[in-house]
């Protein structure tokens, strides 16, 4: 009787939502997540491009919601974003580029730039909003939570996105994007460091003597 | 049968039938905009050029972004499938089918640039530059954050979808990442289907629509997991469906609701069957009639004329209810007695009011303009259907006495119309305390009211984030030169306006305008970069990127290739640019035509932008919309309206004055129009209504029809003395029943599809229930507190002054006899027709000489005022000097006057207002005999010295008795020297009047003539001078013989005046019309005394 009712339940645990407890304590150990770095390295596999390209630098974050990516290889990059102002930098072009989040409309390129602090969830509802979470899986050290982008904007050119988490202590080992062509962006993240204390000028570069441009500005 | 009339109603018949046959339905909205509008011009070409009518917007939604998009495919897939009915259906981005179609636009963008940019393109694809530039891509490819470039770098190594910086800014960033078929959160989609048929009229919409409807039917049937999503349909053959199926829909509707509410009315007013179905049966006609008219002559109806029927319902409704109430009150009259009696206010009535709906032909509004032709046309053919034919059936077919329905007691209680009076105060008080009138700045009015096509429009417009909706600006030319020059002139005023914060930003296709002087230059550079695939293929695949990087370039190479190969301009061509370009490019035998978007600031108003879009360059050149359109409408439509209700307020006074004569009696009139106005505002602001584009013209309209209702109620008023009963009994069940009708005839437009109609019919409606209200139930109690005025009768016109009698004069004097004749009685007869007051008073005084038939004296008065016009001709060229003598036909009896001067004594020549009374003088000047005329000072200051001036040039001398005693000392005295002297009778002054029978009534007649015989003892000759066709007739009866002596007595002095005045009566009653009385001259009539006569003629006598 009791495998009858086994091989019943089967289906519908098959069936059942993701892991919602995992989501819910990883989301709410972002709480206790005041800063954070780490060493990343970036691999892009595009189905236009015979080898990967591979690119390494180093991001910082400061609650609640300061990042900076900082590419060192091949070409400096950075990307600098202080609440809704978003910096791109390009150092040896001398060249910057300013995007407003806030004036840029929900759901469009807002989704797209907002894709950077995919890994640092301000709240449940928030994380809901943009994500639907489609599956919860064990991988090697963690578990790798595998996302669908609600916007259609962002799906149609990432139709899905992974959260690896490294538990127990639910930080952050990786983010992949995977896009509509099959090509993938794979972020892996080493030597992190929780809470240690930053200096907020690191989310504001000096881009003092560089052509600064806006691109999504409306203009005619 | 007669045959003549059997072929004439077989003519109708067949006119009919053409007309309803010829009939059909304008459904463009356009259509009813002013055309010589440049804002509605630009509306007209956009939709006759970029509005693809057989393309139908179909949108799904969903639970989820999966399901909707899944939705979306799978019923693309199945109507698509359907080849009878579309003949493509796209439901994404084509790019997204087949990311190489992008390629021509791209290439042809490029093809386009200016020969440098070109070049500097084809520099940057040297074999020598290629290696750094490929590295360069891959650099970016390593380091961008942004998914989008990520995406698009790795298919673009070459870098060919970077355009140079000021081209790429020529497309707004709001425009970017503009989705066009699905919202950000995906559980919308939008999907366009082009209808396979040519849908060239409404019906094959209709077919059409329903044909897809039921593909989608049938495609949920066979997908149960899409049972839930929801489909909406927009786009012009949805519109056009729509429309078309809701103006049948409000044609039945209004006609159908207004039949019912009238016969309801009828039957509660009457509880006859007969009289009811045959109104409703007359009425059908009516409209049919009418719609076969417009059928005729306009051939189409649009959304708001169509509310005709509706008005002309209820308007008709009233003549039948005078009528039917006519034949109740006068239940011994035949149909024709009746028809006679009411004929000349039906058919006056029915001039004003068609007048009044004729004057909305100056709206300017097409749809409101043939709104007022057609009511105006069926008003005329409704007053001549009711008064030929509603009443003679229900005579032949009565049974018995019918019901006179009576106004509820209480209405005429003065506690009622106090606590009226106070409560409308109160309320209209409270409206305007509670709010201001609110005025929709929009264009709203001209759109389909709960069109689900409309709002299936705007819920795409909202998913689809284009929230504010932008103008449309329109270049011509006719060639692409002269387009892409004006085109460029409108960018630098649209760059000027953004920076001046006027517009939010814009978009032009000018990115996509070919330039032939630049296509001409870049042909070799084309021809060049086409050449180079391999070697940019072999660089590519070197460098790391694999076959599936090269796509794009491979697409947009094929391109150059074949642009270079293009003697002529060149344009793209495949599905995706013929899908972007017949939206923003059009082409027809005058040229071409191009075509962007402005967007507005999000504050910006109507008339701002109505104002700023004429600062743009006008040469073939407009920007349009529904914002400027409403902003340009509004100022035409407030200055028109004000001009116009300054107009129909002059007008008004005017007729108020004139029917009234008092200005008391007017500032009541005004009084009660302007409560009703002020009262209708306020409900309609504590009801949230708004004054739009078409209701505004309510204005004017309710103003000519409320003013009916003061004016006939305050002559009722004067003609029953104040009696407020007798009043209502006469004529305030009449105007009741007519003010629901009316009502009802506006209110049945209620509930129109389009929304302006609706709500003037709606404001119609009340507006008329407020001002017949007042006018009916509180206008009563104003006027017997205010403005009564019943002790003496009506005085002579107020035209006739010594201005007007000088200005006459100099007219008679310039002006032939026979050009003047038939100008005066055509303002003779314009007189009659307009002064209903003094064609009563007229109708009156003639009563008691045609034996009290009213017919005859009716026939007698339209007469009379035509001979008036020609008397007043006559008397004035006499006056100014010219000779009488020519115009007597006939002398009889002249030897009177001859004996009389041969012995020496006095003669009194007495005569009534029959005739031209006045000839008398010139004709007896002409013989050197001289006369005295005896006269009453005449009304008003100057004119009894401009008479008597005008008299005594002809040798007359004129004696003014009045306040004067010494007056007729000096006329006893002339008449003992034996002179010739004349005496009007018939109209005395209350001094020196005398009851005498005259007709078998009282009468009242002056005992001047009794007086002067006695103390003169002169010989007394009545006479009168009568117009024939000839000319005139003047014919003296054999002197009155009396006994001097015993006129001593009053009693025989009053016996001699009523042996003068009977020996008038068989002329007068053989010519009543020209027995020239303006002023009552009958006391009123005393039914209640038995003894009427009696104790009248006792009382005239004391």
């Amino acid at each position: 009787m009791k495998k009858l009712l086994l091989i019943l339940a089967l289906p519908w645990a098959a069936l059942a939502a993701p892991d919602d407890q995992f989501v819910q304590d990883w989301i709410k150990a972002q709480a206790g997540v005041h800063s954070w770095t780490a060493d990343f390295k970036q691999t892009r596999e595009l189905k236009a491009l015979t080898e990967p390209l591979t690119a390494t630098g180093k991001i910082w974050f400061m609650a609640p919601d300061n990042f900076r990516w900082e590419v060192m290889k091949p070409a400096p990059t950075i990307a600098a974003r202080v609440k809704d102002d978003l910096l791109v930098v390009f150092p040896r072009l001398k060249r910057a580029e300013k995007y407003s989040l806030a004036s840029l409309r929900k759901g469009q390129w807002k989704d797209l730039m907002g894709l950077l602090d995919t890994g640092f969830p301000h709240s449940r509802e928030e994380f809901e909003e943009r994500f639907h979470v489609r599956d919860v899986v064990d991988i090697p050290g963690g578990r790798r939570l595998v996302l669908d982008p609600k916007s259609a904007l962002v799906k149609k050119y990432l139709p899905e996105i992974s959260i690896d988490v490294r538990t127990p202590d639910l930080t952050l080992l990786a983010t992949t994007m995977t896009f509509i062509d099959g090509s993938v962006l794979k972020n892996e993240f080493t030597n992190t460091q929780l809470n240690p204390p930053l200096d907020a000028a690191v989310f504001t570069p000096s881009v003092e003597g560089y052509k600064v441009t806006q691109p999504l500005a409306e203009a005619p | 049968m007669r045959p003549t009339r059997a072929a004439l109603f077989g003519l109708l018949i067949v006119a009919v039938g053409l007309g309803l046959f010829r009939l059909h339905f304008d459904t463009q909205v356009l259509d009813l905009l002013p055309p010589q509008l440049k804002v509605v011009e630009g509306l007209k070409l956009y939709q006759d050029h970029f509005s693809n009518h057989r393309e139908m917007i179909l949108s799904v939604r969903g639970p989820s972004a999966p399901v909707t998009e899944a939705a979306a495919a799978s019923l693309a897939a199945q109507i698509g499938a359907d080849s009878n009915l579309v003949e493509t259906v796209r439901w994404r981005p084509a790019w997204q089918e087949d990311p190489t179609l992008a390629a021509e636009l791209l290439a042809a963008i490029w093809y386009n640039q200016p020969p440098a940019t070109f070049q500097e393109l084809a520099g940057r694809l040297e074999e020598t530059n290629l290696p750094s530039l490929l590295q360069s891509a891959k650099e970016r490819l390593a380091t961008s954050f942004s998914p989008t470039d990520i995406a698009r770098l790795a298919y673009d190594p070459f870098g060919l979808t970077d355009l140079p910086e000021e081209t790429a800014a020529q497309i707004p960033a709001s425009m970017r990442d503009q989705d066009w078929f699905a919202s950000p959160d995906g559980t919308y989609h939008a999907m366009f289907v082009q209808a396979r048929p040519p849908l060239e009229d409404y019906q094959e919409c209709i077919w059409w629509m329903e044909g897809m409807k039921r593909a989608v039917a049938a495609w949920k049937a066979k997908f149960p997991q899409y049972a839930g999503i929801t489909v909406h349909y927009t786009g012009p053959p949805a519109f056009v469906a729509e429309t078309s199926q809701g103006m049948r829909r409000d044609l039945t509707q209004s006609i159908t609701g207004a039949m019912a509410l009238i016969g309801l009315l009828f039957w509660a007013a009457y509880r006859r069957l007969l009289p009811t179905l045959w109104i409703l049966i007359l009425l059908t006609v009516i409209v049919a009639g009418a719609l076969a008219l417009g059928g005729l002559f306009m051939g189409a109806l649009n959304v708001v004329s169509l509310g005709f029927a509706g008005i002309l319902l209820g308007i008709t409704a009233d003549y039948a209810l005078v009528l039917y109430q006519s034949s109740l009150a006068h239940p011994e009259m035949d149909a024709t007695a009746v028809q006679r009696r009411v004929r000349s206010g039906i058919l006056w009535s029915a001039t004003a009011t068609a007048g009044a709906f004729f004057i909305l032909r100056a709206s300017e509004f097409p749809g409101l303009s043939q709104l007022g032709t057609m009511v105006a046309c069926g008003l005329a053919l409704g007053a001549v259907v009711i008064l030929s034919w509603y009443l003679p059936p229900l005579l032949k077919l009565k049974k018995g006495p019918a019901r006179l329905p009576r106004l509820p007691g209480f209405t005429r209680e003065a506690g009622f119309a106090r606590t009226a009076t106070v409560a409308i105060l109160i309320l209209t008080a409270a409206g305007w305390i509670w709010r201001r009138p609110i005025i929709d700045y929009t264009g709203d009015a001209l759109q389909p009211s709960n069109s689900q096509a409309y709002a299936a429009l705007q819920e795409m417009e909202r998913e689809l984030n284009r929230s504010e909706e932008p103008f449309i600006a329109l270049v011509r030319g006719t060639t692409p030169e002269e387009v892409w020059g004006r085109l460029q002139a409108l960018h630098t005023s649209l760059t000027n306006a953004v920076a001046a914060r006027q517009i939010s930003s814009f978009m032009l296709p000018t990115l996509l305008w070919p330039q032939p002087a630049a296509q001409q230059a870049n042909r070799a550079t084309a021809q060049w970069l086409a050449s180079q695939g391999g070697r940019l293929r072999q660089a590519a695949l070197t460098n790391g990127f694999s076959t599936n990087a090269l796509v794009l370039a491979d697409a947009i190479l094929r391109v150059w290739d074949r642009a270079a190969r293009t003697p002529s301009i060149f344009w793209p061509t495949n599905e995706l640019s013929q899908w972007i370009l017949q939206r923003v490019v059009a082409q027809d035998t005058n040229g071409y035509l191009a075509m962007g978007a402005v967007y507005p600031m999000p504050d910006a108003s109507a008339g701002a932008a109505a104002k700023w879009a004429k600062t743009l360059p006008q040469d073939q050149t407009w920007l349009t919309g529904w914002k400027p359109l409403a902003g340009e409408l509004l100022r035409t439509m407030t200055s028109k309206v004000a001009v116009m209700l300054v107009a129909v307020i002059l007008l008004l006074a005017i007729c108020l004055r004139l029917a009234f004569g008092r200005w008391l009696e007017v500032g009541l009139g005004f009084g009660a129009l302007a409560l009703s106005g002020l009262l209708l505002c306020a409900i309609m602001q504590m009801a949230g209504w708004s004054w739009n584009l078409l209701n505004v013209m309510a204005l004017p309209l309710l103003l000519g029809a409320a003013v009916d209702y003061t004016i006939l109620m305050q002559l009722a008023l004067r003609r029953h003395r104040g009696d407020i009963a007798a009043v209502h009994r006469e004529i305030g069940v009449a105007l009741t029943l007519s003010c629901a009708t009316t009502a009802i005839g506006f209110g049945s437009l209620a509930w129109a599809g389009n929304g302006g109609l609706a709500s003037l019919g709606r404001i119609c409606a009340l507006g008329i229930c407020c001002a017949g209200f007042i006018a009916i139930f509180l206008l009563p109690f104003w006027w017997t507190r205010w403005g009564a005025d019943f002790g003496e009768p009506a005085g002579p016109p107020g035209m006739y002054n010594a201005f007007f009698w000088r200005v006459g004069l100099k007219v008679a004097r310039s002006v032939p006899r026979s050009a003047l004749t038939p100008l005066a009685r055509i303002a003779a007869w314009a007189y009659w027709r307009t002064q209903a007051e003094r064609r009563e008073i007229v109708v009156q005084n003639l009563l008691p000489a045609v034996d009290g038939d009213r017919a005859q004296a009716e026939l007698a008065a339209r007469r009379l005022f035509l001979n008036f016009g020609a008397k007043m001709v006559d008397l004035l060229r006499c006056e100014a000097g010219c000779p009488a003598e020519a115009l007597i036909d006939q002398l009889v009896n002249a030897s009177v006057v001859l004996d009389a001067r041969n012995r020496k004594n006095g003669l009194l020549l007495v005569t009534p207002h029959l005739g031209n009374w006045e000839f008398g003088g010139y004709i007896l000047a002409a013989r050197n005999i001289k006369l005295h005329v005896v006269t009453l000072a005449e009304p008003g200051r100057d004119l009894t010295e401009v008479r008597a001036a005008a008299r005594a040039r002809n040798g007359i001398e004129t004696i003014v008795i009045g306040e004067d005693p010494f007056a007729f000392v000096q006329i006893i005295k002339l008449l003992q020297e034996g002179a010739v002297m004349a005496l009007l009778l018939d109209r005395p002054t209350p001094a020196t009047a005398t009851a005498v029978e005259l007709f078998g009534r009282p009468f009242r007649a002056a005992l001047a003539a009794a007086d002067l015989a006695r103390a003169s003892g002169c010989a007394i000759a009545p006479v009168f001078i009568l117009g024939t066709e000839q000319g005139y007739m003047v014919e003296l009866l054999p002197t009155i013989a009396y006994d001097r002596g015993e006129l001593g007595e009053r009693a025989a002095r009053q016996e001699l005046t009523r042996q003068i005045m009977q020996s008038f009566e068989p002329f007068i009653r053989k010519f009543p019309d020209q027995w020239y009385h303006f002023i009552p001259i009958w006391p009123p009539a005393t039914a209640a005394a038995p003894n009427w006569k009696q104790t009248e003629l006792t009382s005239l006598a004391k």
